[in-house]
């Protein structure tokens, strides 16, 4: 049970938000010398001192019939009023706009309808994912607001306007940090967050609604929902995927229409009713739960909107949605990527890589970083669903490499990224470039449970997906050689990462490591057998978890020519195995109708270990000398 | 099975067989089976069909080495448009690839031409192109001018708006051997049906292809052809333009003739069946299909209140705010001829989301940078009541002096409906209101397109062309929301914009020379209502608005008004 009274109340009935801030204010006479202290447009900064036209536009809504009132700090944080040279009253001027907010609530609240305080933290000016400002700069920028709205008496601490999914992941976690140092948490303060849809069906910085739910998903918010840009009847369509998808409440509070610049003056030409018209089919019909208004809307248009929402509560008509939840997903800026393919494994390209490819090594010595991003985008055009970015290489700054590479190719190229390192600093740094979802490789239990954990808890932080390779503590072979030990391994780091650290299965790739046949060596001759015996069990044992390899180190160190036969014959069988992805050169990878037949014979006896049981291997084959995928998987 | 075992040697190892087995291949590249064209003639033919430019120059040289230029073109390159052209006609290649394919014909021509001996007959034959007077459309007489003369046809397209006096002209001094003519509106057909008939006076029998939006094969054929004193041919599209073009230069005229005999007479034969199962009918006592039902006024309903009466102009338009109410089928398949053909629903999807949908995000981002659309608005409201068919309009002030009147047609048949039908009358005694919008995109699209047209950039100016003109349908469709908020009813709109282009809101907007106003007089009087001089938009004598990517409607609020056909 929340202790959030808002959220309880969320939970029973639909409420109705307060209308446009900034209408009200500039319909009065306000002096800019003296009530904005010479700061034309920062309207943050009325709440020192014009405390009493705050409230009372507050008290304008709540008499209205506004369940809440959104604080008047949308530009109080301190990246905003830096502009202003107001930085250093970020933390008062937000705390003082929840407690006006505070007092007007307290006011109308009866016990029947207990009114709420949502402290609002807009997007402010600067897009993170366009590199405008940095991750730590706007952490510390958003700390510092939630901290005066939480001290100020603030129910919920709600991120609107947003236009850069990057920039809800760096509020959530700057929320997160403030709700810390105050001994609370998102359960009695709950975070919201609304996202911006624009006419062109996307944020401004091009997240497709699809991709937006998914990058922040796994974070701990109350609700989601959409908010500005539009009127109601543009966000028909996005709203209706959230009332479907979104496993939480879903909000909505547009502008009064599309605005048009009419002989020299914005107008917004939605008016009340027809507003209203539109809201009552997203109660409804779609069950949203929270409405208000944006840009443009007027006490006028609240009043509607709460009539609306009486009569839904009166007959209790609010919608009971069926939600599917989508398919467990990665995703790039723009749009998301199934775990799970169709037909085709998840190909995560191998060539973003110092160590694996001269090339990149080559671009990254010479920081052509548009070279990189060319090489990134031949990948995809070659069939890569995601890209694999490891700029792990002594004696360079891995962090500083990782944040050059990650922040363009996120902008650049339209698949999800996997940030791979050894370094906890670079992969952090990868991260907090990346308004995706992605994945992290990799975490593991070389040196114990210890960074394991951090890595972890790096998943959490940043809501991406791990990687986890069946390595562990044992002195002599760490990398584990055998099914049995892969299949151990790959239990203990399924149900630490679930169990102590709330990852879901479906967002762990377990690699159960690809050793070489190739060497020679009787030691190695069976590497192939037991990975496919172990992808098997574990597929088996956890049917949601995800499975990936780095698919090319079967065929280390043979031609180029007997590399890609060997690689896509064992990659054929390791589908068959239950393997869900595999960390490839998609370019290298053929389908098995366009192998000689003689070639692919002989790499199949070389993947089952083919010898004369004399010699140590599995026996000679007898009539049909080739195995019919994993069904020939020896006893 | 059994002799197809390999006989194992004890100490078989597969990996030293897999080794051996790759000791002489030396690149990763021969491990697939190759796809790539093996010989010259292939490789020409591949150029052309991929519409591949890299490496043109070295396989044309390399023929030149076997071949003279002229057999390069007649029997390797133009075969390769051939099949170009089946692929199209059965739907299996999409039109903007077939222009690509043109662009490499055009390039690997040019690179021929120096190297060819000036003789006689090197060209296939000639024909004169233009669109009719009074049509200022362009792009698939264009589009019939580049497959001709890629294919050997001398092309002499003169233009649009074209008068029958130009036309004649131009094909006496070129002495061509047939005429192309084309146009968009319906009123471009009866055009062509008077020039047909000026050339019956004059005694002139040359072959004419006719083709254009507004042409159906049927009227073609089953009318126009039996005007006219000489040989007459449907273009359906440019393929068909390009078999007439060869039939006629072949002297196999005789083949097309006898097709068209058949079509016309399984058609005559399917119209009797037709005519017979009425007669049939009504014998059984089944509603006479002649007998029109009454007419029917719709229901009152009390007039919106507009926000001002009279016009105003709106421009500085941010087109980001435009571009989301772009007709993407319209644009896709109609404008740019991406046909689902043979494809599957899934295919047509990846086939759309790869190939248009990159130029159109493209063509977004560069129209908007560059200045090359600048949408613009004229709108206003008249009060207005109707008097019969005709609705009458008042002056936006003195709402008591009438200033102008439109008269709309009624169906004949059906339901008899009419325009004027959705407004108060003059008996009534209240006041309607009448919206009227023109809107453009500005003159720069048109020059633009023509300067990539003459840049033989074909492909480019379908694209721009193309976008143009939706985009400035959607600036309607958006305006039209815009006036439905200013008269409080955008309520009723449906949630997503596909569902406007399916009229998801209440009343309508009807274009004049489309089927429920077909008079294209009636821009004159909207002209003279709103100015829309003042945003760069004329008519032409034809009633035709310039620059192209512009349109003009009436604003009908009534809730019963919904397209239909008089």
């Amino acid at each position: 049970m929340s202790t959030s009274a808002f959220a309880r109340a969320l939970a029973q009935r639909t409420l109705v938000l307060d209308g446009g801030m900034g209408t009200q204010i500039f319909a009065r006479d306000l002096s800019i010398d003296v009530d904005y202290c010479g700061c034309e447009n920062c309207t943050d900064i009325l709440c020192t001192t014009r405390p009493d036209v705050i409230q009372d536009i507050h008290e304008t809504y709540l008499r209205c019939g506004a369940d809440a009132v959104e604080t008047n700090s949308f530009g109080a944080n301190k990246l905003v009023l830096a502009e202003f040279d107001r930085a250093a009253d970020t933390y008062e001027i937000a705390k003082r706009s929840a407690e006006i907010a505070r007092a007007a609530c307290d006011i109308h609240s009866t016990s029947d309808k207990p009114r709420f305080v949502m402290g609002s933290m807009g997007p402010g000016t600067k897009l993170i994912t366009l590199g405008q400002t940095n991750w730590d700069a706007m952490f510390d920028s958003y700390r510092e607001e939630a901290r005066g709205l939480i001290d100020g008496g603030a129910d919920t601490l709600l991120i609107e306007t947003c236009q850069d999914i990057l920039q809800v992941k760096c509020a959530i976690n700057a929320c997160l940090a403030a709700l810390d140092e105050r001994g609370k948490s998102h359960e009695g303060i709950p975070l919201m967050a609304s996202l911006t849809i624009e006419q062109t069906g996307t944020t401004l910085t091009g997240s497709s609604i699809e991709a937006a739910a998914l990058a922040i998903a796994r974070y701990p918010i109350l609700s989601l929902g959409l908010n500005c840009a539009t009127g109601p009847a543009e966000m028909a369509d996005h709203i209706k995927w959230l009332s479907k998808h979104w496993d939480r409440h879903v909000t909505c509070y547009p502008n009064a229409g599309l605005p048009a610049l009419v002989e020299g003056r914005t107008e917004y030409p939605l008016q009340p009713k027809p507003m209203a018209e539109i809201m009552d089919r997203f109660v409804n019909e779609f069950g949203v739960r929270m409405i208000g208004g944006c840009c443009g809307t007027t006490p006028e248009h609240i009043a509607q909107l709460a009539l609306v929402a009486e009569e839904a509560n009166r007959y209790d008509g609010r919608h009971v949605r069926t939600i599917e939840p989508p398919a467990p997903a990665t995703t790039s800026l723009y749009q998301p990527v199934d775990h799970r393919q169709d037909a085709s494994i998840l190909i995560i390209g191998e060539r973003c890589n110092a160590s694996g490819s001269k090339k990149f090594k080559q671009l990254l010595e010479a920081e052509d970083w548009d070279g990189i991003v060319s090489m990134a985008r031949e990948q995809v055009r070659e069939g890569s669903h995601v890209l694999d970015v490891n700029v792990d290489y002594a004696g360079r700054d891995g962090a500083r490499d990782m944040s050059e590479v990650v922040s363009r190719l996120v902008r650049q190229v339209d698949v999800p990224l996997m940030v791979d390192s050894t370094q906890i600093a670079t992969l952090e740094a990868g991260l907090r470039h990346a308004p995706g979802k992605c994945i992290i490789n990799s975490a593991n239990f070389e040196d114990g449970d210890e960074k394991f954990d951090a890595i972890c808890q790096l998943a959490r932080k940043y809501a991406a997906c791990l990687v986890i390779g069946t390595i562990d503590e044992d002195k002599e072979a760490a990398m584990a050689r055998t099914a049995d030990r892969k299949f151990d391994i790959a239990k203990r780091a399924i149900e630490r990462a679930t169990q102590v650290h709330g990852l879901p299965q479906c967002d762990l790739f377990i690699d159960p490591l690809v050793l070489p046949i190739s060497t020679g060596m009787d030691s190695d001759r069976h590497s192939a057998l037991a990975l496919i015996e172990g992808t098997k069990r574990i597929a088996e044992a956890f049917p949601e978890v995800q499975l990936t390899c780095g698919l090319s180190n079967v065929s280390f160190g043979l031609k180029p020519a007997a590399r890609v036969v060997l690689n896509s014959a064992f990659m054929h069988e390791l589908v068959a195995a239950g393997m869900s992805s595999a960390i490839v050169h998609a370019g290298k990878i053929i389908p098995l109708a366009r192998i000689d037949e003689q070639q692919k014979r002989v790499a199949l006896h070389l993947i089952y270990d083919r010898r004369a049981s004399t010699l140590g291997g599995t026996g000679l084959p007898q009539e049909h000398p080739e195995p019919v995928a994993s069904e020939a998987a020896v006893a | 099975m059994s002799e197809q075992t390999p006989n194992y040697p004890n100490d078989y190892d597969p990996l030293q067989a897999f080794i051996a087995l790759f000791k002489d291949v030396q690149s990763a590249a021969d491990v697939a089976r190759d796809d790539t064209p093996k010989t010259l003639e292939e490789r020409l033919r591949h150029h052309i069909i991929d519409g591949d430019k890299e490496g043109l120059t070295a396989s044309l040289d390399a023929a030149l080495e076997q071949y003279s230029p002229l057999q390069v073109i007649n029997d390797h390159l133009l075969d390769g448009m051939k099949t170009v052209g089946e692929l199209f006609g059965s739907g299996q290649m999409q039109l903007p690839f077939v222009l690509q394919s043109a662009e490499v014909m055009k390039a690997a021509v040019a690179y021929l031409e120096p190297k060819m001996e000036r003789k006689e007959g090197q060209t296939k034959g000639s024909i004169v192109l233009a669109t009719v007077k009074g049509d200022v459309h362009d792009i698939g007489k264009n589009l019939v001018d580049i497959i001709l003369s890629n294919n050997g046809y001398t092309v002499h397209n003169i233009g649009i708006k074209q008068t029958l006096p130009q036309i004649l002209e131009a094909w006496k001094s070129t002495n061509a051997q047939a005429i192309g003519l084309s146009g968009l509106l319906v009123k471009s057909v009866n055009v062509m049906e008077e020039n047909l008939r000026e050339m019956n006076e004059q005694g002139i029998d040359i072959p004419v292809i006719l083709g254009g939006a507004a042409l159906t094969r049927h009227y073609a054929e089953g009318h126009l052809r039996s005007t006219y004193k000489g040989k007459l041919y449907y273009g359906r599209d440019a393929f068909e333009g390009l078999r007439t073009m060869d039939h006629l230069v072949g002297g196999r005229l005789a083949t097309l003739d006898t097709e068209i005999e058949g079509r016309l007479t399984k058609r005559s034969d399917a119209q009797e069946v037709i005519a017979r199962s009425r007669v049939e009918k009504a014998d059984a006592g089944a509603t006479a299909l002649t007998s029109a039902p009454a007419m029917k006024r719709p229901a009152d309903v009390d007039p919106p209140t507009p926000p001002f009466w009279g016009s105003r102009i709106v421009e500085l338009i941010d087109l980001d705010t435009v571009y989301p109410f772009v007709n993407e089928v319209a644009l896709f398949r109609g404008q740019w001829q991406f046909k689902k053909g043979s494809m599957s629903e899934a295919g047509y999807e990846r086939a759309v989301t790869e190939k248009a949908r990159p130029v159109f995000e493209r063509l977004k981002r560069d129209c908007k940078t560059q200045g090359i659309l600048q949408p613009k608005v004229a709108y206003g409201y008249w009060p207005c009541q109707a008097d019969g068919d005709d609705l009458v309009i008042y002056d936006a002030k003195d709402q008591a002096r009438e200033i102008e009147r439109f008269r709309f047609p009624r169906q004949q048949g059906k339901q008899r409906k009419c325009i004027t039908d959705f407004f108060r009358t003059v008996e009534s005694g209240v006041r309607d209101v009448l919206g009227l919008t023109a809107v453009t995109v500005g003159e720069k699209a048109s020059d633009a397109a023509q300067k990539l047209f003459e840049a033989n950039n074909y492909t480019e100016y379908l694209y721009l062309h193309g976008f143009g003109v939706e985009t400035a349908e959607a600036l309607a469709e958006m305006w039209h929301k815009r006036m439905r908020a200013e008269l409080g009813f955008a309520g009723a709109d449906a949630p997503s914009i596909r569902d406007l282009f399916r009229q998801g809101y209440r009343g309508s907007r009807y274009s004049p020379g489309y089927p429920a106003c077909p008079d294209m007089a009636d821009h004159a009087i909207i002209w003279r209502l709103l100015q829309p001089e003042r945003i760069g938009a004329t008519l032409t004598e034809n009633w035709q608005i310039v620059p192209e990517q512009s349109t003009c409607a009436f604003v009908v609020h009534h809730p019963d008004a919904k397209y239909f056909n008089v």
